[in-house]
């Protein structure tokens, strides 16, 4: 998604703080793990401020890091670097290390990939359209982060097409994105 | 289930975290530090021995594998065969082959064989005992050869590039449209690029099609529309271009009068 993104300028604007309640209840709602921790994320004291992109791309931001992203009113992304710190936040899907390369460069991941290697799917039944990471076998840290199409069971019986849409990935034009 | 925010550290050569650094643009340059921090995370040509276990369980299982590879390398012998190019007058090439003798081929046959196929001359080098020379280019196809027919193993073989710079056209113009801005102007007399300040004189190829379509798009009759566009054979107030082309104003004046100022309406190959 962000393969050949490099924006020049990015309007920013300052929350006031009715909104910015309520931004931190819909990151809750959907992340019920985040409740101990948004307070530590995102602290009182700070200005949380939004930053708009085209297609109706906003960013939220603390002290010039971007924690979360979405577009329009959908689900809420993180960035790979918050990701890192927090590497249990998001369900995972493994995959094999010659699938690397083509996703950093901002492929799709098939179906067929992930039914490589029948023992690291998910126990669980993860649902269509769920914010998932994607690691490679051997490998502790996530690099990217994708939007899933089918559910767990669905892959295992159709096996063919794509099964996860790439969003976010490592060293494309988000993660060297820097604000100033 | 309670969280807690966990610090990482990123490689200080490429950024990215260290399980992904092989997979990363700087992999060259960042080898050195992840031997010393992280040496589990190297790709597997580069470990050395001490590094590349934590369990003895697996460096036993290498050993063993290490013990058949040396096995097999003792029952090929490495003798190279090098092919090259070199030139006979302006135009014309001849393939040098040399190296073919310690294979265990008889030379005069095989330039006998090439002379066949190719239908051409081939020669055995006089000072020495193992250049073959086959007039023309054939530095390909040879290589073929030397695999089916004469059994000659296909790492052994080496094919020499040519010396040849080879220019690649596409790029240089890319290059000159991105300047086009910043360039002076002609007196639009210019065929193509030419930046007329035209009166539109350009030569341009102007796509000027003559078919009024009023305003937009290709705005060709002969100009006399409104004319966004590219102000096709003159006279037109041709407004900026082709969309992508930042027409600023006056558009392309294509052929002849238009008041372009235009941009000599070049045939650009987008």
């Amino acid at each position: 998604m962000f393969n050949k993104w490099n924006p020049q300028n990015l309007k920013r604007n300052v929350l006031k703080s009715s909104l910015r309640r309520k931004i931190q209840k819909a990151i809750v709602e959907q992340y019920p793990a985040l409740e101990s921790l948004i307070t530590t994320l995102m602290p009182k004291k700070k200005q949380l401020e939004v930053g708009k992109a085209e297609n109706h791309l906003q960013f939220y931001i603390i002290e010039s890091t971007i924690l979360f992203f979405r577009w329009r009113q959908g689900p809420f992304y993180p960035t790979l670097k918050l990701l890192h710190q927090i590497p249990s936040l998001l369900p995972v899907y493994y995959v094999d290390e010659g699938a690397v390369k083509p996703l950093m460069g901002g492929a799709q991941i098939m179906m067929k990939g992930l039914t490589k290697l029948p023992n690291e799917l998910p126990e669980e039944n993860i649902p269509a359209e769920t914010v998932v990471a994607i690691t490679c076998i051997g490998r502790k840290n996530a690099f990217t982060i994708g939007l899933t199409v089918h559910s767990t069971e669905d892959i295992k019986k159709i096996n063919n097409g794509s099964g996860i849409k790439n969003i976010h990935s490592i060293n494309d034009g988000l993660w060297k994105f820097e604000i100033h | 289930m309670s969280l807690t925010l966990q610090p990482i550290k990123y490689c200080p050569i490429c950024k990215l975290p260290p399980d992904y650094c092989a997979f990363g643009p700087k992999y060259n340059q960042c080898k050195e530090w992840l031997k010393e921090n992280y040496p589990q995370y190297l790709k597997e040509e580069d470990k050395t021995d001490n590094e590349q276990f934590l369990n003895p369980e697996d460096q036993l299982d290498q050993e063993e594998n290490e013990k058949e590879k040396k096995k097999i390398k003792k029952k090929v012998p490495f003798n190279q065969v090098t092919i090259s190019l070199s030139k006979r007058g302006k135009k014309k090439f001849v393939t040098i082959i040399e190296g073919l003798e310690k294979h265990g081929l008889d030379l005069k046959a095989t330039s006998k064989f090439f002379a066949v196929k190719f239908s051409c001359g081939s020669n055995i080098l006089k000072g020495s005992d193992d250049t073959i020379v086959i007039q023309g280019k054939k530095n390909e196809e040879v290589v073929e050869h030397l695999i089916n027919k004469f059994h000659v193993p296909k790492n052994q073989i080496k094919l020499e590039k040519a010396n040849k710079k080879i220019k690649k056209p596409k790029k240089q113009n890319q290059k000159n449209r991105n300047q086009v801005q910043n360039q002076g102007n002609t007196m639009g007399r210019g065929r193509g690029r030419g930046r007329g300040r035209g009166r539109g004189r350009g030569r341009g190829r102007g796509r000027g099609s003559g078919n009024s379509s009023g305003g937009r798009g290709r705005g060709g009759t002969g100009g006399r529309g409104r004319g966004r566009g590219r102000g096709g054979r003159g006279r037109g107030r041709g407004r900026g271009g082709r969309g992508r082309g930042r027409g600023r104003g006056r558009g392309r004046g294509g052929r002849g009068r238009g008041r372009g100022r235009g941009r000599g309406s070049s045939y650009q190959k987008y």
